[in-house]
């Protein structure tokens, strides 16, 4: 029997597709369904299609060349997404969404945007904060804090992703990270790059919507704190930027991102990842009157994935590409930029103690 | 019983300190007084050779309210060997949350906690008066003090630093000079296993400032008081007076103002 609804393609079989578009994907069901998962780890593809009663396989090319699928979600590591995204525009699919980064460098991204306008295929990233309700009718209604804003803090305090991820689904795999010593020049780069790439670019594009002059960039101080994540702090044009995250296992989140001018502010409170808990609360003060948007019962999750039904049925126009790139140059920057000057530092109390 | 102590201040004092609302909230403990009065209360340029006068003048207790530091290095050590006590009411640091978190910072393992301050107040205020109420309240807050300073950002709409308390924690510090939102100030301690979250509001009113302290078993807000730093301030004075203790707000604020100008 033929399906009426959007066929999907799942890339990688993790914590992300069983805690999050699983679970999305269910709330979705008169709109898309799972034709098949991919995952390289065969027992994992078997049992997470098995929740779906969709196929299963650990080959990347006999996803793509299932006529079923109509779009592509990729979860994969990081360093496989430029390549499968390419491969699935080439592959002639409907839509690929791609977790973030869509790229790790700024020649893959040019080579995906070239391959995307060649081939006509949209590509969305899954930054879900972007497809928030909330941000976007506060986006709607904020008339000139971009212009009055002069300060950014962006602050993530963050327990385990078990945490949430165990009441979204059951999951039946998980990465485990080593212990890190911050101390460590090479290793605490790569925390704050890693940082910055994995957790912060969830909303680097937020940032920069405040940031017109977002190439003029400069990283004032970078700091791992003891509890691991990262502290920086940076000029970008002529706002002053706070990007903080922090690992916990203490129980209480923190996802909030503020803009604030010296008349007017923005503070959004985002609900934690991998659950369904509705979307962001934002509140926008102009003068003594605030205003309240949302919360909305969908969050971002399932805003992405509406999105990329509107792009497959037509009713939605598609991403701008250059966004995504500028998006993504943006990130880089910032790792590359933060990461440089938190070697540096720590090379030099390392030297210090000598 | 309480000792009903008389109260003077001087004009600015007046303004700053919201005198005559305090004695109102106090009015067994304290009343207005003449220039004899036992508790007197110094603020703006000029407080610290107000302060030596009325110290040798036979006052019982000094408020010194907002200080500025213009005169005070000059009289910092005849202030400092004043026998009465001198409490130092800066923005923050007695309103009543602060020293209802005190035992749950002191707790926490220094070695593994960051520091995060943030405050918010009003476009336009002196950014260093700003950091050493920020200072303050990190030091009663904690028990400790900040010892090390390096300031990454210095403009008029506010500043960031990171350093060291004396404890070893980490400290992160920024603030924002805005009039959008009611002043404030926030302190938290992270660490992997448990958060301790204090927020101070606006000192000119007595909403309440908060305490939550946080681990992997839930969270819990500590009782709030419906008071004002300022009301708290002159009964720690007022205690001080009648207990004959003196403090160590003075050479406090001297540590704090020699790492703000060091830092800057």
């Amino acid at each position: 029997m033929t399906k009426t609804t959007i066929g999907v393609g799942i890339l990688g079989a993790g914590p992300v597709t069983q805690a999050i578009h699983l679970p999305t994907l269910a709330r979705l069901r008169d709109v898309f369904h799972v034709v098949t998962v991919m995952d390289v780890e065969a027992t994992v593809a078997e049992s997470v299609a098995g929740r779906v009663g969709a196929s299963w396989t650990t080959s990347v090319e006999d996803l793509l060349a299932n006529d079923e699928v109509d779009v592509v979600v990729i979860c994969s590591p990081h360093q496989f997404h430029a390549a499968q995204v390419i491969a699935a525009c080439r592959a002639g699919k409907r839509a690929v969404l791609c977790e973030k980064p869509f790229a790790m460098t700024q020649k893959e991204a040019e080579e995906i945007a070239a391959v995307s306008d060649e081939t006509g295929v949209p590509i969305v990233v899954g930054a879900m904060h972007t497809f928030d309700p909330g941000w976007a009718t506060v986006k709607d209604n904020w008339g000139d804090l971009v212009a009055l804003a002069h300060t950014i803090r962006y602050s993530i305090v963050l327990p385990p992703n078990p945490r949430f991820e165990d009441f979204a689904t059951e999951v039946i795999t998980r990465p485990i990270g080593p212990l890190q010593d911050r101390r460590d020049p090479d290793v605490a780069a790569g925390m704050v790059r890693g940082g910055i790439m994995g957790l912060a670019i969830h909303d680097l594009p937020l940032v920069r919507a405040f940031c017109p002059d977002f190439t003029n960039l400069e990283v004032l101080s970078c700091h791992v704190p003891a509890t691991g994540g990262y502290l920086v702090d940076l000029r970008i044009g002529d706002k002053d930027v706070l990007v903080t995250g922090v690992h916990t296992d203490s129980w209480e989140p923190e996802w909030v991102f503020e803009a604030i001018g010296d008349e007017k502010s923005l503070r959004i409170d985002f609900t934690p990842s991998y659950v369904q808990a509705g979307s962001a609360t934002a509140v926008l003060t102009d003068g003594h009157e605030q205003r309240v948007f949302g919360p909305h019962s969908g969050n971002g999750y399932e805003g992405e994935w509406r999105y990329l039904a509107g792009l497959v049925t037509g009713h939605t126009a598609p991403p701008d590409i250059q966004e995504l790139i500028d998006d993504l140059t943006f990130a880089l920057d910032i790792a590359d930029k933060a990461s440089h000057s938190v070697r540096q530092s720590t090379l030099a109390l390392k030297e210090a103690h000598a | 019983m309480t000792e009903q102590l008389t109260v003077r201040a001087t004009p600015e004092a007046t303004i700053t300190g919201a005198i005559a609302e305090v004695i109102a909230s106090l009015p067994v403990s304290l009343r207005a007084g003449d220039s004899a009065a036992g508790l007197v209360a110094v603020s703006g340029p000029g407080w610290a050779s107000e302060a030596i006068t009325v110290a040798t003048g036979g006052a019982r207790g000094i408020l010194a309210i907002d200080p500025v530091f213009t005169d005070f290095p000059i009289h910092a050590e005849e202030l400092l060997g004043a026998k009465i006590p001198i409490v130092v009411d800066t923005t923050w640091a007695y309103n009543p949350a602060v020293d209802a978190a005190a035992s749950y910072f002191a707790a926490l393992n220094p070695a593994d906690t960051m520091l995060e301050s943030r405050v918010e107040t009003r476009a336009g205020s002196d950014l260093a008066r700003v950091l050493l109420a920020q200072l303050a309240l990190i030091r009663r807050a904690t028990g400790s003090a900040v010892i090390t300073l390096s300031i990454h950002r210095w403009k008029s709409n506010g500043y960031t630093a990171i350093g060291s308390a004396e404890n070893g924690a980490e400290v992160a510090l920024d603030a924002i000079l805005t009039d959008v939102r009611p002043p404030s100030a926030a302190l938290r301690a992270l660490t992997r296993q448990a958060a301790v979250r204090l927020t101070v509001p606006d000192p000119t009113t007595a909403t309440c400032g908060t305490v939550t302290i946080s681990d992997q078993h839930g969270a819990v807000l500590l009782p709030t008081a419906y008071e004002t730093a300022h009301r708290a301030a002159w009964r720690e004075l007022h205690r001080r007076v009648n207990v004959g203790a003196t403090t160590n707000d003075l050479s406090a604020l001297l540590a704090d103002l020699a790492l703000v100008v060091n830092a800057s």
